[in-house]
């Protein structure tokens, strides 16, 4: 292991550095008020979900801190690294770890998988060596013989790829995600099912290694097959440099991920957290017994399918 | 081999020759300044290229019918809504550009550097240099300037000028049947096939004038082959600033091409019109398709000021099939207006018409495209299709795709797509680490892979997609209120 890596290993146990702290947010979108102040927090090495009724704004949620522009923040903050996200462009955001594996991935014809990650890598790659100067001077510079798998150990960001090296990578995240090899050359979500949309994403996460990866219904309409295989990138994934949000309407994944903390998200706000027991019960009792324990309103509870899930 | 266009102005280092310098061309001739457009300088020309009396008889009752059009209105649709403005270009204080003359000095452009089995340079007016394998003259294949052709070919000339494209087409049309003073002459022989593309280069200098520039392709039965036209100007090249009020002289374009195709024939015909922005360019273009002929076409028009074009193809004999893939990218105010029809005369025959096109900045884009089925033309399948990607909201498009069906036994579809770039295509790939611009670059760049994956020239290929990222870069101009 190299001094580098030490050095960052021991970054680890400084808070500002590992979490994202997220404050009183506020999101509207098309003028209406979704997310009413959420206070949330995630770790590295943290697995987190966020459970609730359609329409309580968990979509929201990721894609304003990932910074959609259809999602309008009114208040709060999202701190991480020292800075607060919601300032910056998605791509910034990207450069700085965060990650969304989307529920509905836009297609991009004529854009191959291969293609689109290569250029996702170089873009983190180049934006990021420019605060890896004193990494290079101290000798330790990226070298292309470090392993795909070392590099996913390390919480070091993914260098610039060698062809090579890139094609290796690729491989084996294809076979992690039980993908043909052929998937790399498709245009990226062009005519994909919904499963093989969803394990784009998760092979997006594996190579491009974000420090604070969002799911949005990484489960949604797939079998329980499909469920297994994304539960096993996912899981694949996880570790101590990575702070994970899966958001779910089942516990069904949750079997293969066991979360260490879950959210219930009802009416923009976050109402109860606690551990594996929370799902559980959802999953059994459903979400009506909220109402009466939190005092929430009709129009709270109800599915607002409506604006929240058409932009979701 | 990779290539790329020069950002810079094309090295053109022989001196551009003006009509007050036309006087030392040796050949002024008292009250008309030689480069006027008048009946005297059409019969001076002719005259001094020692034309036959067929030829000099054509360009004179051209000149007349020149006189008596007006200055085309590309204007259509509801109050004119869509305006294609070349109030800018005024004929008559236009003059002729002069042959270059010397040699050819161009070694930057693609036709000069991609391999090829010939070669012709065209500067200003009248080719600078000539070249074709000489295997390929044994077998009878004819690749020369056209004046040259008239000279030594001159009964072939005869046969197919002027033939397929009406002299009365429109003003500019007659004003280059009557005082051509470039173009090529194609012919290749029955049976033999040209294994390398054939390339032919136009570049222009200086502005205040008007190339004429005629080009006709002649395909006897069962041959084979591929034209690449390219062309370019001193003022820049499709990534060049274009901005309304920035607008000097203009430099006009005027370029008629006729194909011909005999029985089993096939003509694979590419332009790359990397104009710079001083040039207003108008183009008429046909192809006159034999029986199971095939007449493939590429465009890709990225420069120039306004570039009006318009391409029939004219499907006479039985199971002729044409194939068009276009593909133009507007900045600035740039404005680019492209027509086709594909006519089907003959039965059994295909027609397959594909454009895309995105649009920067104030820059404006039209495609009418008009299937048209005679009843004779039964059995025909004939598709035709539009897409247009807009990247700003100041940009204007208009894309009219047409059928007109006499037969009825026929397949034709037509459709097109308009829409801004998507935000969520955007967002998509902006979180995962891309800067906004290289978004858009992948986006755009995957729109025209469809039209790329289909054109035949690796090479050129290559150069295409080169071009349309280095035009997604371009930074943004501030642009004048539009005034449409």
């Amino acid at each position: 292991m190299t001094m580098q890596t030490l050095a960052e290993t021991h970054t680890h146990t400084e808070p500002q550095a590992d979490e994202l702290v997220v404050t009183n947010l506020h999101v509207a979108v098309e003028g209406k008020e979704i997310l009413k102040g959420l206070n949330l927090t995630i770790r590295k090495g943290e697995v987190h979900a966020i459970m609730g009724p359609n329409g309580s704004g968990k979509s929201t949620l990721v894609n304003a801190l990932m910074g959609h522009p259809r999602y309008a923040v009114t208040a709060g903050t999202a701190m991480f690294k020292g800075e607060n996200v919601l300032d910056l462009t998605p791509d910034a955001r990207a450069h700085l770890g965060l990650f969304l594996a989307f529920q509905y991935p836009s297609a991009i014809p004529g854009v191959t998988v291969a293609n689109f990650l290569r250029t996702a890598l170089v873009s983190l790659h180049r934006e990021r060596r420019k605060i890896s100067d004193a990494e290079l001077l101290s000798g330790d510079a990226p070298s292309g013989a470090e392993t795909a798998a070392a590099a996913a150990q390390s919480n070091r960001p993914p260098k610039a790829p060698a062809i090579k090296e890139f094609r290796k990578t690729l491989r084996e995240s294809l076979a992690l995600l039980k993908m043909d090899e052929n998937f790399a050359t498709r245009y990226v979500n062009d005519g994909f099912s919904g499963g093989e949309k969803k394990r784009l994403e998760i092979l997006q996460m594996a190579v491009l290694k974000p420090q604070i990866a969002m799911l949005d219904e990484p489960d949604s309409g797939l079998d329980i097959d499909a469920v297994r295989i994304v539960a096993e990138g996912v899981s694949a994934v996880r570790g101590p440099n990575v702070g994970i949000l899966i958001i779910t309407h089942y516990q069904r994944i949750l079997n293969y991920i066991k979360p260490d903390v879950v959210h219930i998200l009802v009416g923009g706000r976050i109402v109860q957290s606690g551990g594996w027991e929370l799902a559980l019960k959802l999953e059994k009792e459903g979400y009506q017994w909220l109402k009466a324990e939190f005092g929430l309103s009709d129009e709270e509870m109800a599915d607002e399918g409506g604006a929240a899930h058409a932009s979701a | 081999m990779k290539v790329g266009l020069p950002m810079q102005a094309p090295n053109l280092t022989a001196p551009l020759t003006t009509p007050a310098a036309g006087a030392t061309n040796g050949h002024s001739n008292g009250d008309s300044p030689p480069g006027d457009i008048t009946a005297a300088a059409v019969a001076q020309l002719s005259a001094q290229h020692g034309e036959s009396a067929w030829l000099r008889a054509a360009r004179l009752a051209a000149f007349a019918t020149y006189e008596s059009l007006p200055l085309p209105n590309w204007n259509r649709g509801i109050g004119n809504w869509w305006t294609t403005d070349i109030s800018a270009v005024k004929p008559d204080s236009l003059h002729l550009y002069h042959a270059a003359g010397g040699e050819n000095t161009i070694t930057d452009a693609f036709s000069t550097q991609e391999e090829h089995a010939g070669l012709i340079v065209t500067r200003n007016a009248g080719a600078v240099s000539s070249h074709l394998r000489a295997d390929l003259a044994a077998k009878g294949v004819i690749f020369t300037d056209l004046v040259t052709a008239v000279r030594e070919h001159g009964d072939l000339v005869q046969k197919y000028l002027s033939h397929s494209i009406p002299v009365g087409t429109d003003k500019f049309t007659a004003l280059n049947a009557a005082l051509w003073n470039g173009g090529v002459f194609l012919y290749v022989p029955r049976g033999v096939a040209v294994d390398l593309p054939l390339h032919s280069l136009v570049a222009l200098d200086g502005t205040g004038g008007i190339t004429l520039h005629h080009t006709l392709i002649v395909a006897e039965a069962g041959s084979e082959v591929r034209l690449v036209e390219e062309f370019r100007s001193a003022g820049g090249d499709g990534l060049s600033p274009v901005r309304r009020g920035d607008a000097g002289a203009p430099a006009v374009y005027s370029g008629v091409l006729e194909v011909v195709l005999g029985t089993d024939s096939k003509v694979e015909y590419f332009t790359i019109e990397n104009w710079g922005p001083e040039v207003y360019t108008f183009n008429q273009r046909r192809a006159d398709v034999g029986q199971n002929a095939r007449m493939h076409w590429v465009f890709g028009v990225l420069g120039g000021r306004i570039n009006h074009s318009h391409v029939d193809t004219e499907l006479l004999g039985r199971g002729a099939e044409t194939q068009t893939r276009g593909i133009y990218f507007p900045h600035g105010d740039q404005l680019f207006d492209l027509t086709t029809l594909t006519h089907h005369v003959g039965d059994h025959c295909t027609g397959d018409i594909l454009f895309k096109g995105a649009l920067r900045d104030a820059s404006r884009a039209g495609f009418a495209g008009m299937i048209r089925v005679e009843p004779t033309g039964q059995q025909t399948n004939s598709y035709l299709s539009d897409h247009i990607l807009f990247l700003s909201d100041q940009a204007k498009a208009d894309s009219v795709p047409g059928l007109e069906i006499l037969a009825d036994d026929v397949r034709c579809s037509h459709g097109a797509t308009i829409g801004m770039i998507d935000e969520d295509q955007v967002f998509y790939l902006m979180s995962r680490a891309l800067p906004r611009v290289e978004a858009e670059k992948l986006i755009v760049g995957g729109f025209f892979e469809q039209v790329l994956q289909e054109m035949p020239l690796e090479s050129m290929r290559e150069l295409v997609r080169d071009q349309i990222q280095r035009k997604v870069e371009l930074p943004q101009l501030p642009l004048p209120t539009p005034v449409f």
